[in-house]
């Protein structure tokens, strides 16, 4: 089908790491919604076929659905062809592929390089050097790095349009001798995406010998970013390698034709979308930012979008066990974990885990270690993102300074905790935002696929974040104050529904949920201590809210910005658990 | 739902392909016998880029350069040999400096690769040479005992397996100092202290094949120059009695360990190959899918590690003691007969048993 005509069925595909999902989406009340999911494990690895995986979770849909997507014929290749005869449209976002190696060349650290080391770590791709202008003072030495790193993929940036070009002539002249001490076969892939003054002398001096694209500046100007025009093309050319690389990628890439993308550059897409849907000032005047966030098995995926600037980090995901002890990533997993385990027990459990990243916590103490390692992952998403992107309002261990709403979020750990306590306790603690929020589980995983299609479909992707497909876990609102511990720092008045206004007074250190039935529409006075902010604009000023009950109901979080944990195992593992109680877990 | 799985087997055919990633020179011949660490293709690409100012050399403009050179890009040069040459009155002529490849000539000047970075290909198993791809490598490929692991610390290396006799749980340094030789490659349940990984190291073991390991003991198993393959995981776990018999049943043969970690789109994962001319060959079952009568190692929870038998896939979910619902396998667990009920997720099938 082409994609300009409008089809009343869509089969969106997601083939994860370690999950494969598919989801229907069809038109009820002439709104589309999502009609049926069902998943698998992806298949993956010596003598598996992708393409198993994909069949695997559209028979798992066609059990839950009453309709039939595959024709009940043996050959494999021949099952997933008959898709089309039933199915308007096929989407595909993937995240299950080999990340490509790269290597970035600009010129500063602050600006060039910053710039593209957002667009590297915006796509599934693996960083493996970063090379400046100090560099060049280093001759010959970097042309032997390149020797050892041999990148699959090179990317040249720096320079803002009509600026300085004489230290990118430099690199385009090693990067010529690197190709040509090179056998073609291990030239990579080169994008120049710098000053377009030299592009004809880019073109020039590597189109011959390199495997050249030419692609806008990514920093026009100092103060601007434009990654968007060279993700598209890098994406691209991600999809295709792992369509050309991956055993059975080809049996029904024909079908979906153009509406592949990875998840990172799915998701990004729909955090511009929901950010520019929504941007608006609420009555405070505060303009408040769009997080999406999926904890996958390949990675993290962390986009955001927040006054007119979006941005999207992948973080793979601990591939090598002897990453467990760098980073401090070991503490901090042994920090977060809600019950009394010893740090070997820690280690181990991480260790078995990237050896087998398809587990699932089977016991208590199995889980207290996941949903911690969940709680770390976000951390260090954040922490990563900031990095590279000074706008973003973000403190490593301070958690999230600027006011984000919705926060949607998605991930086996999340949808698949025993509870939704749980996966809200998650989020909060391993963002830890400020202000007024609502977080968003994303249960079915559905996001990224909406960005993709809405390539085809515009109005799907509006139809169906407005369904129930995606569950409102609650409205959280976050009072930051430096009282003592147990002293009132907020007041609430609750009004929900018919029934009558009842008033809570809430203390410094703890972590509260209004309950109030799912759905229903709550006002909310909130009136703050002098000292004491909750995300009207300003320490000591109250204000008067409605917001929808989620899941959960509301949630007030007076623990405090950052989160203190006591040192002493015993004391932090019952504050740990203290909060699981309070969020009904 | 797609298996995870591991090959043990008793006596299989075993055929790997060790090729370079570009063209290069193969150093064995088809039929040749050769070892974990022989290197059976060789290849090299320049590198330390020098720059020649053959313009000044000869004292000319740049542009006239290009008609004075007496070499191609692409020539292997000895030290002294003529690069550029002008015919004057007096005849200047500019020599290379030291062996060396011209790689590049631009504005009067000349690009040279005075040095080489080596990429080889080892052998990693005990074999002969079947195929030979000209330029690119070999398959090789012998007959024996195969055991495939979960983690390996990036080594090749081979010896004489002797299989440690100890009880379960016990650390392995006092028997490595009466029982364990020079050469050897030691078979042993676990290695949780750095005093038994010392004691290898010290009695100069040429190979390492556990059962699990303390995770804590990486950095330091990373360093090794001899490989250390686990077979089922990190923690404390000992060898299953199937892999254990397997193991003391080949002791004092020739074994060799191929502890190369590779991603999850690898073909091989970390083996132990034990060459055995003589006997029955097995078929290694294609396993895509976990079923019923599988072998398995389970890989979390109280039974982590213990291998058992599939007794049935139940079709309704499974809540587990943490209150996540999967879908779930009864396993007979083989040396005590227990059925436990375990996340399908979270097991291994012992491909080959």
């Amino acid at each position: 089908m082409k994609q300009d005509q409008v089809s009343t069925t869509v089969l969106g595909l997601d083939i994860g790491g370690i999950t494969t999902r598919a989801s229907f989406f069809g038109v009820i009340d002439k709104k589309y919604r999502l009609q049926n999911t069902g998943h698998t494990q992806t298949a993956l690895g010596r003598g598996h076929q992708i393409g198993n995986g994909v069949i695997g979770a559209i028979q798992d849909l066609q059990e839950k659905a009453e309709t039939i997507l595959l024709k009940p014929v043996k050959n494999t290749e021949l099952e997933i062809d008959k898709l089309g005869q039933v199915v308007g449209q096929v989407a595909l976002v993937a995240s299950g592929g080999p990340r490509l190696n790269t290597v970035l060349m600009g010129l500063t650290k602050s600006s060039s390089l910053a710039a593209g080391e957002s667009l590297v770590r915006s796509l599934p791709l693996d960083l493996a050097a970063a090379f400046g202008s100090k560099d060049l003072l280093r001759g010959f030495d970097v042309l032997d790095e390149l020797l050892n790193l041999r990148p699959e993929m090179l990317i040249l940036t720096g320079g803002e349009d009509g600026g300085d070009a004489e230290p990118l002539k430099q690199w385009v002249e090693i990067l010529r001798l690197y190709c040509q001490m090179v056998p073609n076969a291990f030239r990579p892939r080169i994008y120049y995406a710098g000053n377009p003054s030299l592009k004809e002398t880019v073109q020039r001096r590597l189109e011959a010998i390199g495997n050249l694209r030419i692609l806008a500046n990514i920093q026009p100007t100092n103060k601007m970013l434009e990654l968007v025009p060279a993700q598209v093309v890098i994406d691209q050319e991600i999809t295709q390698f792992w369509q050309k690389n991956g055993q059975g990628w080809m049996d029904f890439t024909q079908l979906v034709g153009n509406l592949i993308h990875t998840k990172a550059f799915c998701l990004d897409r729909m955090v511009r979308f929901i950010n520019r849907l929504g941007q608006s000032r609420d009555e405070s005047g505060i303009e408040r930012g769009v997080i999406a966030l999926d904890l996958g098995g390949n990675s993290t995926v962390l986009s955001v979008g927040m006054d007119g600037q979006e941005g999207t980090l992948e973080d793979p995901t601990l591939n090598d066990v002897s990453c467990i002890l760098s980073d401090s990533f070991l503490e901090e997993v042994n920090k977060w974990t809600a019950v009394p385990v010893s740090s070997e027990v820690v280690h181990q459990y991480l260790c078995n885990h990237v050896l087998m990243p398809s587990l699932i916590p089977e016991n208590n103490e199995a889980l207290a270690i996941s949903q911690a390692t969940a709680r770390v992952r976000l951390q260090r998403a954040l922490k990563l993102f900031n990095a590279t992107r000074g706008w973003f309002p973000y403190q490593p261990g301070d958690g999230l300074k600027g006011n984000f709403e919705p926060i949607i979020v998605s991930g086996g750990v999340l949808t698949q905790a025993p509870t939704l306590g749980q996966a809200m306790l998650i989020v909060l603690d391993g963002l830890q935002p400020r202000g007024i929020t609502s977080i968003i589980l994303d249960r079915h995983h559905i996001l990224p696929l909406l960005g993709l299609i809405g390539e085809a479909q515009p109005v799907l992707p509006v139809q169906v974040l407005d369904s129930d497909a995606f569950l409102n876990l609650g409205s959280v609102i976050t009072a930051v104050g430096d009282l003592p511990e147990g002293e009132t720092l907020i007041q609430v008045r609750v009004k929900a529904g018919s029934a009558k206004q009842y008033s809570v007074d809430i203390a410094q250190g703890t972590l509260k949920r209004l309950i109030v039935p799912a759905g229903q529409p709550v006002e909310l006075e909130l009136y703050p201590k002098s000292n004491v902010d909750i995300g009207f604009g300003g320490q000591g000023i109250s204000g008067r809210m409605k917001v929808i009950s989620g899941a959960l109901g509301v949630v007030i979080d007076a623990r405090g910005r950052p989160l203190r944990l006591p040192q002493e195992d015993e004391s932090r593992i019952e504050k740990l658990q203290s909060w699981l109680l309070s969020m009904g877990s | 739902m797609k298996s995870n799985d591991l090959i043990t087997a008793e006596r299989v055919d075993i055929k790997r392909s060790r090729q370079l990633p570009f063209r290069g020179e193969v150093l064995v011949k088809f039929g040749e016998n050769v070892h974990p660490e022989d290197m059976v293709a060789r290849t090299s690409l320049g590198s330390r880029v020098r720059v020649l100012d053959i313009a000044k050399g000869l004292g000319v403009e740049p542009s006239e350069v290009e008609s004075c050179l007496v070499r191609q890009v692409g020539e292997q040069l000895e030290a002294g040999d003529v690069l550029a040459q002008f015919e004057g009155a007096i005849t200047r002529v500019v020599r290379m400096p030291t062996v060396g490849t011209f790689i590049a000539y631009q504005d009067g000047k000349a690009f040279l690769s005075t040095d080489t970075i080596s990429i080889s290909v080892k052998a990693g198993m005990i074999g002969r040479v079947e195929e030979v791809t000209p330029g690119f490598g070999v398959v090789i490929s012998t007959k024996g005992s195969l055991f495939q692991g979960v983690w390996g610390n990036e080594r090749v290396g081979s010896g004489v397996l002797t299989v440690l006799p100890l009880e379960i749980d016990q650390e392995p340094f006092e028997a490595v100092e009466n029982l364990v030789k020079k050469g050897q490659v030691v078979a042993s349940h676990s290695c949780q202290s750095r005093q038994s990984l010392t004691s290898f190291v010290q009695k100069e073991v040429t190979g390492l094949i556990l059962g699990s390991m303390n995770p804590d003991l990486i950095p330091e198993v990373m360093r090794l120059t001899f490989p250390v393959i686990l077979l089922q995981g990190f923690g404390v776990v000992n060898l299953d009695p199937i892999r254990l018999k397997l193991l003391q049943d080949r002791d004092g043969s020739v074994v060799c360990i191929n502890a190369s970690m590779k991603d999850t789109f690898s073909e091989t994962p970390p083996e132990v190959i034990i060459p055995q001319v003589e006997g029955n060959l097995e078929d290694i079952p294609d396993i895509n899918e976990l079923a019923v009568t599988q072998c398995v190692q389970i890989n979390s929870g109280e039974y982590f590690g213990k291998i058992g038998t599939v007794e049935a896939l139940p079709e309704e979910m499974e809540t587990f003691q943490s209150d996540i619902v999967d879908r779930s396998a009864v396993v007979k667990i083989m040396d005590t007969g227990d059925k436990v009920i375990v996340p399908q997720r979270n097991l291994r099938v012992i491909n080959g048993i």
